[in-house]
């Protein structure tokens, strides 16, 4: 049975609908990436699922149970890690984690083993007894993490665990995810950062609210039509405009000083937009064809979207 | 609820109060502070109250009147008067206050027991100064009066003499000199004490807005273990403002203490146990400090001030207004803290309103519940 199970979802606030009819479902073991820009719904999904919000429309259950009607049951099983650091700053790290032991009811050797573990995969062993908000703001991430793991929930929602966290520190946390997912804990991650998504077993990717496409990293990637030919123009804002202006191309992404242009057969485009960027006195560097990674397609995507919603 | 989870927020909750210097001085020192400084204020002194004299007797016993009326410090005598108009512009000028206009024949009329007339003219802009000026030479005369009738009454019928003092007395209760005003301070204390009833709706739309809110509903806690790790800490907070209110009202201010101080600990955190479920109704409704900080000011502080009987009779206000009054856990503990501070009353007479914020305790404690969401 499904861990996790969405219908028509909905959340409407004022003046957006944040949510908007979803449909999910996460099998237990997953790790399951909600990826998406800033207001996408990542985090009001979060909310409805963690049982602390109450939906417009539309039912979800988690673990079996129902996020409007049995709440409690639910936060007895999940860990749920907010975007915004939410301990006590004004609590050391060990209070902090001595308080969550508490209200999970964690006791005896059980809790100081616990905490003992959490300590030492987070690495904060030395900092024990320092202030949370003394703390760096990836060290604040992985305490927050601790927190949210002292009673060993059956599942996991981060929500943003990794935003504004260093790219080593970034690396350490999803290779501490990747343990847990080892472990048997299912987990919800959201995260802006596309290289991430690769590392979960599906992804979401959420726009304004509406689940765009829901599925394996290999096969969302198999999603973008044609193929990329990857291309450092000089100058590149002409060449911009003038590929954006030809009809063999579908899509055009700039990626630093990269051009990355869709077309529908990587041979054949490659050598027309030679002779036509030639033409126009554009000269052009290190022209190949490339695999699509997450962060094109979702780009490809989404812009799809945002076409057919403006027909 | 569950013993351990409650203490736990407890001890968390107290961490909070104790690491936070503004926390620290919001539930110790202010009420205190603000107790010094309220007590001040309502007992400024009205002194050198500019005086006008006119005096058309010009006796021995009218001069004496003035001299006396104006040897302390009560008025200072600026103008003698010659005639009326000159009083009238004197006033208007606010050169004086009052004004003492003694009539011919106030000796003899005085001493010949006739009901010697005297007028007194108050400037009526300045309320506050008018009444005190009325309310001092009224006193003055009386007791003035009151030593020529004694001397002339020890001259005729010796017997009579003890008759005299008793109306004097009468008269000064109606002395509104800083006396009464320290007479006030266990009804301040009461007043100020509404102050931890604020920290405590802060302390709940503080986790709203720093976001640990959001952590906190997503765990197990329950909302009755959550209201009441967060009331305690700041009931025992109260509780040590009440001895310090109290040691400041005994050694600051001359208040004899008279009633039983554990009772009184005891009937504090009674009115503690209402007047914070109040704050923690509050912020069940309210998500920024501001706004709660706002809400509780206007339930506590202002109704505190003008309906808990501090300085309006409750009994002299319409029958609305009375209920609002009660309905104030603040106003119970004004009557409690004035009979069992100055009048040393005990539970046999204290009880009614004991059990008045017990109840109403109960009954917002439990609404706070029933509204109190873990949902955002
Ligand atoms: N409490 C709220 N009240 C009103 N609008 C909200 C609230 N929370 C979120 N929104 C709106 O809902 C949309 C989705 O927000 P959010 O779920 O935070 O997206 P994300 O986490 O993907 O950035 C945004 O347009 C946001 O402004
Ligand atoms: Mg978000």
């Amino acid at each position: 049975m499904a861990i996790i199970e969405t219908e028509n979802l909905t959340k409407r606030f004022k003046k957006v609908t944040a949510v908007d009819r979803l449909n999910l479902t996460i099998e237990r073991g997953e790790i399951f990436g909600l990826v998406g820009p800033d207001g996408a719904g990542k985090t009001t999904t979060f909310r409805l699922l963690t049982a602390i919000m109450n939906p417009t429309e539309g039912r979800a259950t988690v673990a079996g149970y129902d996020t409007v009607k049995e709440p409690e049951e639910i936060k007895k099983l999940i860990g749920y890690m907010p975007q915004r650091f939410s301990l006590y700053g004004d609590l050391s790290v060990m209070e902090n984690l001595h308080f969550f032991a508490d209200i999970f009811e964690v006791r005896g050797t059980e809790r100081e083993e616990r905490i003992r573990t959490l300590l030492h995969f987070s690495r904060l062993e030395e900092f024990q007894g320092r202030r949370a908000d003394h703390l760096s703001g990836g060290m604040q991430k992985k305490l927050a993490l601790a927190c949210t793991l002292v009673h060993k929930p059956q599942i996991l929602f981060l929500d943003e665990p990794t935003t504004g966290v260093d790219p080593i520190s970034r690396r350490e946390f999803w290779d501490i995810l990747s343990n847990l997912h080892l472990e048997g804990v299912t987990l919800l991650v959201s995260t802006p950062y596309m290289d991430e998504a690769e590392r979960c077993s599906r992804v979401g990717l959420m726009f304004e609210g509406k689940m765009i496409v829901c599925d394996e990293p290999e096969k969302v990637k198999g999603l973008v039509r044609g193929e990329v030919i990857e291309l450092r123009p000089q100058p590149l804002p002409k060449a911009w405009e003038i590929i954006e202006g030809w009809e063999g191309a579908l899509d055009v992404q700039v990626y630093g000083g990269l051009l990355h242009v869709f077309v529908e057969d990587g041979e054949r485009g490659m050598r027309q937009l030679e002779t036509l960027l030639a033409s126009h006195g554009v000269t052009v560097e290190g022209m190949h064809q490339i695999r699509p990674r997450m962060e094109e397609a979702f780009v490809s995507l989404i812009r799809r979207e945002q076409e057919d919603a403006a027909l | 609820m569950k013993i351990r989870k409650t203490l736990s927020v407890m001890r968390k909750e107290t961490w909070h109060i104790i690491r936070d210097r503004r926390a620290v001085f919001l539930v110790t020192i202010s009420p205190v502070f603000l107790l010094i400084t309220f007590a001040y204020t309502l007992s400024v002194k009205i002194e050198d109250v500019p005086l006008a004299v006119m005096d058309y007797d010009g006796t021995s016993l009218s001069r004496r009147y003035v001299n006396e009326l104006t040897s302390g410090k009560d008025f200072h005598l600026r103008f003698y008067a010659s005639d009326y108009s000159e009083i009238e512009r004197l006033l208007l000028q606010g050169d004086v206050r009052a004004a003492v206009i003694i009539p011919p024949h106030f000796m003899n009329d005085a001493l010949g027991l006739r009901g010697a007339q005297l007028q007194i003219i108050v400037d009526g802009t300045e309320p506050n100064t008018g009444n005190f000026a009325l309310a001092h030479i009224a006193s003055f005369t009386d007791y003035f009066a009151t030593r020529i009738l004694q001397r002339s009454l020890e001259k005729t019928r010796p017997s009579l003499v003890s008759l005299a003092p008793i109306d004097l007395r009468v008269r000064t209760w109606y002395n509104p000199s800083l006396k009464s005003v320290v007479g006030m301070v266990p009804a301040l204390i009461a007043l100020v004490l509404t102050l931890p009833a604020v920290s405590v709706s802060l302390a709940i739309t503080r986790e709203k807005e720093q976001g640990t809110f959001e952590q906190l509903i997503a765990t197990p806690l329950s909302r009755f273990e959550l209201l009441v790790g967060k009331l305690t800490p700041y009931i025992a907070s109260g509780l040590l403002d009440v001895a310090l209110c109290a040691l400041v009202g005994v050694f600051w201010f001359g208040v004899p203490f008279r009633g039983n101080f554990l009772l009184y600990l005891l009937l504090a955190a009674d009115f503690f146990f209402a007047s914070l479920s109040m704050g923690l109704l509050i912020s069940a409704f309210v998500s920024s400090q501001q706004v709660a900080m706002i809400a509780s000011l206007l339930i506590f502080l202002f109704p505190g001030f003008f309906m808990s009987g501090l300085f309006f009779p409750i009994s002299s206000m319409p029958p609305l207004m009375r209920m609002e009054s009660y309905s104030l856990p603040t106003t119970h503990f004004v009557i409690i803290s004035r009979g069992l501070f100055v009048k040393g009353l005990g539970l046999e007479s204290l009880w009614p309103y004991a059990l008045a914020l017990f109840f109403t305790g109960l009954l917002v404690l439990g609404l706070t519940t029933l509204f109190f969401r873990k949902r955002l």
